[in-house]
């Protein structure tokens, strides 16, 4: 039976499935008349597939929600070529990504949905995904699981093995499993507000390999942050200005593997100039705080063994250096002093 | 409860494996329903050699004692699925999603640098279970929702679930 109702100019018969955006596959049962807020409105009738839960959908929004009828067979086969077939760079950006990805999902359609999923599986390739876009992963693949179960007229676990055929070929189905995906550099750096990763001088060839798993460290740590932000309420604006520092510790702590091969990397050579300077200029710090304490540290070595006193050793500064030859040379005239200064003392009181 | 038949002849050990790994990974209780068990002749392919999952499962025999048990038939004959655009993939076994019923088969297990018989039936059961709590297939290499033809499935002989498809069993199974 055709209702007053139609989806991109074909109208919607009752019985029909039709898919409603990010909620699944629903059976048209009809069009009732409904007062709301002291307004008459034509109801859309859905019944949602999946949990059976009853869905009104105004008459005049069909169109804009997105609601759309079921994609058909052709539609879903070329939506399987479409995800067996090159890899996708995944937005490196997490919340440009998720904000993308949620507006596709919203949008509901087959291929942004698809989308989703074949840029977060090949983002799942190089590293567990977040909650959030675990989630997400999920959802899409749920959504395409039920529309191409209903599009090809298969049992849902059919078309799901369909579905992880084009994203996974299986050996000997001749199709080769799409390679993992580059990332890019640009969006990783603006990603990390425009700080370069372990170092201003890399070479295209030698540093790419490293970027590309210390920015995804960098990455991480920025999501683990926002997220700590959105949950937490925020951090401190001491922590929020070490983070960027940390990925060129993460890209350091890489660096002996780099080292192996140093004829296929020249870059890496270059690597250490760059950080030697940070490294000296820690050990400044190190010194002057060394030479800030020790006075107080000098009080105390009398009395007790300073726990910080080992610090200070670690640090070779030239305070710590000069500091035994001082008390080394000064016995001699401590020895004479004592006298002179009880006798100032003595004046004073 | 997760209610195990064999449709085949299944040496005590192997079966004793499939229900311990099962209540490891679902953490419900498990058993053996029945032992060699018929299968339905509407689902039998090629004179017997092979059976039609989907068939299969559909009229199988149902043995639920609670409305939400599922159901898990074990089998070693090859198992055929409909054909899809992508074509026909290596079928290991069959779920109604959402459903009461699934079927794993060994077929195909345990021969050269493949995982052995019983620890490759309990990873199937597994995984096809985990669709009747509806699940979807994961992309984590030691997750047991892992696609049977994934490069990585052999690689882990236990029958473990990833933190995220735990938790969503746990929530199905919950609600349950």
């Amino acid at each position: 039976m055709d209702l007053s109702v139609s989806i991109q100019g074909v109208p919607v018969r009752v019985g029909e499935r039709v898919v409603y955006p990010n909620g699944g596959i629903c059976r048209v049962q009809g069009v009732e008349s409904r007062q709301i807020a002291g307004r008459d409105w034509n109801m859309l009738i859905l019944q949602r597939e999946e949990d059976q839960a009853r869905v009104m959908v105004p008459q005049e929004k069909v169109e804009s929600i997105g609601l759309r009828k079921v994609a058909s067979r052709e539609a879903a086969a070329a939506l399987l070529e479409f995800l067996a077939g090159a890899g996708v760079d995944p937005e490196l950006d997490w919340k440009v990504r998720h904000r993308e990805n949620f507006e596709k999902m919203a949008a509901g359609s087959l291929l942004d949905t698809a989308q989703v999923l074949k840029g977060l599986h090949a983002l799942a390739r190089l590293r567990p995904l977040p909650t959030r876009e675990r989630e997400m992963y999920d959802s899409a693949r749920h959504q395409l699981v039920s529309e191409m179960s209903a599009a090809l007229g298969l049992p849902p676990a059919v078309a799901e093995n369909q579905l992880d055929y084009a994203l996974t070929p299986p050996p000997g189905s001749g199709r080769a499993v799409a390679a993992p995906p580059t990332l890019d550099l640009a969006a990783l750096r603006r990603s990390l507000g425009g700080k370069r990763l372990g170092g201003a001088s890399r070479g295209p060839a030698g540093g790419e390999e490293e970027d590309e798993f210390g920015g995804l460290d960098a990455v991480d740590e920025e999501e683990a942050e926002s997220e700590s932000e959105e949950e937490g309420g925020g951090e401190s604006a001491e922590s929020a200005e070490s983070a960027p520092c940390e990925p060129s510790e993460t890209a350091a702590v890489k660096k002996p593997a780099e080292k192996k091969a140093p004829a296929k990397k020249p870059s890496s050579v270059k690597k250490p100039a760059v950080e030697k300077p940070v490294a000296k200029a820690v050990e400044k710090v190190v010194e002057k705080k060394a030479a800030a304490k020790k006075p107080a540290a000098k009080k105390a070595a009398d009395d007790e063994p300073a726990p910080r006193k080992p610090a200070a050793e670690k640090a070779p500064s030239k305070a710590s250096a000069k500091a035994p030859s001082k008390a080394a040379a000064k016995p001699a005239a401590s020895s004479s002093k004592p006298k002179a200064s009880a006798a100032a003392k003595e004046k004073k009181s | 409860m997760i209610r195990v038949i064999t449709l085949a002849e299944f040496d005590a050990d192997t079966v004793s494996l499939v229900l311990k790994r099962l209540q490891a990974a679902y953490g419900a209780g498990v058993e053996l329903a029945r032992k060699e068990d018929e299968v339905p002749s509407e689902a039998m392919r090629k004179g017997g050699r092979e059976a039609d999952a989907v068939t299969l499962v559909r009229e199988a025999r149902d043995v639920r004692t609670f409305g939400d048990d599922k159901i898990v038939y074990l089998t070693d004959l090859p198992l055929v699925l409909p054909e899809g655009p992508m074509g026909t993939g290596p079928v290991d076994g069959f779920a109604d999603v959402d459903g009461v019923k699934a079927v794993a088969t060994t077929h195909g297990l345990g021969g050269k640098g493949q995982l052995a018989i019983a620890d490759g039936l309990a990873k199937r059961a597994a995984r096809h279970v985990g669709q009747l709590f509806g699940l979807h297939h994961c992309y984590e290499a030691k997750c047991a929702m892992l696609p049977g033809w994934a490069e990585a499935w052999g690689q882990q002989a236990e029958t473990t679930l990833c933190p995220y498809c735990r938790d969503k069993s746990e929530k199905r199974i919950f609600r349950a």
